[in-house]
C-alpha cells in the first residue's frame, strides 16, 4: 500500500515538473517552430539506429573484453593482473573524447580502418571494457570465499564451482550496474558525431545548421535519449528491488 | 586404517605464524576424534588440510589410504569423498535446499535428477528439515541451515565428515538439534573429525579428544581421560576456564 502511494506521489512530482518547465517554455519570447524538426524526422531516426547500434555493439565489445580483464585482474600472475591494472587506470584516467580523437587520427590510418563505424564503437568498447571489466569483478569479489571453499570441498572442479555458484551469485548483483553502465553507454556514444558517425547528436547538428533551430532541434534529440534512458533506469530499479528481495530468500529471476 | 584419516608430520606456516607443528593423527574408519584447544590453535587449519584446501608445508595427508596432495583431478576426487561442514553453514543462496543437496551428486557423480531429487528428500528426513526442500536458505533458522548443511555433504556419501565448529554461529536453543544429528550420525558409524567447543557432545560421543594448542597436538585420550585427568598442565588450565 505504502508503495502504491509512493509511485502516485513520485508521477504527480514528475508531471507537475515536466508542465512548469513547458509552460515556461512556451511564455518566453522565443517563438517556438518545432515544423523543421519534424521535416528531419527520418534523419533523427537514422541517427536513433545508428546511436542504438553503435551503443549496443560497444556494449557487447565491452562486455568480452570487460570479462577478459576482469579474469585478469584476478589472475595468480603479477604480470597479467599488471597488465590489466595498466589497461584500467590508463583507460579511466583520460577522456573518452581523447581516446577517440587518438584513434582516429593516430591508430586509424596505421591500421588502414576507414569504417567510421567501427572506429567508433572499438573506441566505445575499449573504453567501456575498462569499467563494465571492474563491475565483473566487483561482483566475483562480493561472493564469499567461503562459497567457493564449499563448493570445492563437495567435490567440484574450478571451474564448476565458478560457473554453478560464483557467476550465478555475482551476476545477479552486477545487472543493476551492467545496466547503468548501458545507459552511460548510450549518453556516451553521442561523442561519436566527433569523427562523423551520423549518430543522433550529428542529426541534431545538422538540423541545427540548416534551419537555425537549434535550440528546437536539441529539445528533440534530448527527449529521444530520454526515450531510451528513462526504461532502462526503471527497469534497473525494479531488477535492483527484485534481487533485493530473492537474496533475503525467495523469489527467483 | 585404510578408510579413515591420517597425517604425518604436517607442517604450516602463514608467514611467521606457526599453524601446524608436526602433527601425527591417525582417525580409524568410524573413530569419532574431536578436536579441542583454545581460538587460533590450528584446529580449524588441520580440517582444511585433511580436504586439501590448504596445501600442508610439510608432511602427508592421507584419506582412505590415498594421498591428498596429489594432482589436481586426483585432489577433486578426494575432496568428493570427505564431506566438509563449515561454521558459517555456507548454503549456496541462490540454489533451493534441495537442489544445495542435489547439485554435487549431479555435477561430480553423474546423478539422474530423479534420483538426486529422491536422495535429498531422504537426507531432508534424516535430519529432520523433510519440509524445507522448496524453500531458499535465507528463510531457514540457523540450526536448520547447519542440518541442511550436513545432509548437503551426507548427499555425497562420503567416507569420513569433518565439522568446523558447527554449532559455534548458531543460537544456544539451536545447538541441541545440531548436535542431534552429528551424535546420529556418529552411531551409525560415520568417521568423524570434529573441532568444537561442546565439551559435553566430546565426552558423550567422542571415542578419542585430541587437545591442541599453538599448532601443536599437546594431549590425546578417550574423553575420560582427557577431561577427568589430564595429563598436562596447559589441557587443565584450557579445561578449568572452559568446563
Amino acid at each position: 500500500m505504502k508503495r502504491r502511494s509512493e509511485i502516485a506521489l513520485r508521477a504527480a512530482i514528475t508531471v507537475a515538473v515536466l508542465a512548469a518547465l513547458v509552460a515556461a517554455l512556451w511564455s518566453s519570447e522565443y517563438e517556438w517552430d518545432f515544423r523543421p524538426a519534424w521535416m528531419y524526422r527520418k534523419l533523427y531516426l537514422k541517427g536513433l539506429g545508428m546511436t542504438l547500434s553503435a551503443t549496443l555493439a560497444a556494449y557487447g565489445l565491452g562486455f568480452v573484453l570487460g570479462i577478459a580483464i576482469a579474469m585478469a585482474r584476478m589472475s595468480r600472475r603479477l604480470a597479467v593482473r599488471h597488465l590489466a591494472d595498466l589497461y584500467v587506470e590508463l583507460i579511466r584516467g583520460t577522456p573518452f573524447l581523447v581516446q577517440l580523437t587518438i584513434v582516429y587520427f593516430g591508430l586509424a590510418p596505421l591500421l588502414r580502418i576507414d569504417s567510421k563505424f567501427l572506429l567508433g564503437t572499438c573506441a566505445l568498447g575499449i573504453f567501456a571494457a575498462a569499467y563494465m571489466g571492474e563491475i565483473f569483478r566487483a561482483g566475483i569479489e562480493s561472493v564469499q570465499r567461503g562459497q567457493f571453499e564449499a563448493a570445492r570441498s563437495l567435490g567440484l572442479s574450478r571451474g564448476q564451482t565458478l560457473r554453478h555458484v560464483v557467476f550465478p551469485q555475482a551476476f545477479r548483483r552486477m545487472i543493476p550496474p551492467l545496466t547503468g553502465e548501458l545507459i552511460a553507454l548510450t549518453k556516451e556514444s553521442s561523442l561519436l558525431f566527433f569523427i562523423g558517425l551520423a549518430e543522433m547528436m550529428a542529426s541534431a547538428r545538422h538540423v541545427g545548421a540548416n534551419t537555425y533551430r537549434t535550440f528546437e532541434a536539441f529539445l528533440v534529440v534530448a527527449c529521444l535519449y530520454l526515450t531510451i534512458t528513462v526504461p532502462l533506469s526503471l527497469l534497473a530499479r525494479r531488477l535492483e528491488r527484485r534481487l533485493g528481495r530473492s537474496d533475503r530468500g525467495g523469489v527467483a529471476l | 586404517m585404510s578408510a579413515g584419516i591420517e597425517l604425518r608430520g604436517v607442517c604450516k606456516r602463514y608467514g611467521e605464524v606457526v599453524a601446524l607443528e608436526q602433527i601425527d593423527l591417525a582417525v580409524g574408519a568410524g573413530e569419532v576424534v574431536v578436536l579441542i584447544g583454545p581460538s587460533g590453535s590450528g584446529k580449524s587449519t588441520l580440517l582444511r588440510c585433511v580436504n586439501g584446501l590448504e596445501a600442508p608445508d610439510r608432511g602427508t595427508v592421507l584419506v582412505a589410504g590415498r594421498a591428498v596432495d596429489a594432482g589436481h583431478r586426483e585432489i577433486d576426487a578426494l575432496r568428493a569423498e570427505v564431506g566438509m561442514v563449515f561454521q558459517h553453514f555456507q548454503l549456496f543462496p541462490h540454489l533451493t535446499v534441495t537442489q544445495n543437496l542435489t547439485l554435487a551428486p549431479r555435477l561430480v557423480r553423474n546423478q539422474e535428477r530423479t534420483t538426486a531429487r529422491e536422495r535429498a528428500r531422504a537426507l531432508l528426513d534424516r535430519v529432520g528439515v523433510a519440509d524445507k526442500g522448496d524453500d531458499y536458505p535465507a528463510t531457514l533458522s540457523g540450526g536448520q541451515k547447519q542440518r541442511v548443511a550436513i545432509a548437503r555433504a551426507l548427499a555425497m556419501e562420503p567416507v569420513a565428515m569433518l565439522f568446523d565448529e558447527p554449532t559455534s554461529a548458531l543460537d544456544p536453543e539451536m545447538v541441541g538439534e545440531v548436535l542431534a544429528v552429528m551424535r546420529k550420525l556418529a552411531r551409525q558409524g560415520m568417521t568423524m573429525l570434529v573441532a568444537s567447543h561442546e565439551m559435553g557432545f566430546a565426552r558423550e560421543v567422542a571415542h578419542r579428544v585430541v587437545f591442541m594448542d599453538s599448532g601443536r597436538i599437546v594431549e590425546r585420550g578417550p574423553p575420560g581421560r582427557i577431561f577427568d585427568a589430564p595429563a598436562e598442565e596447559r589441557t587443565r588450565e584450557f579445561l578449568s576456564k572452559v568446563l
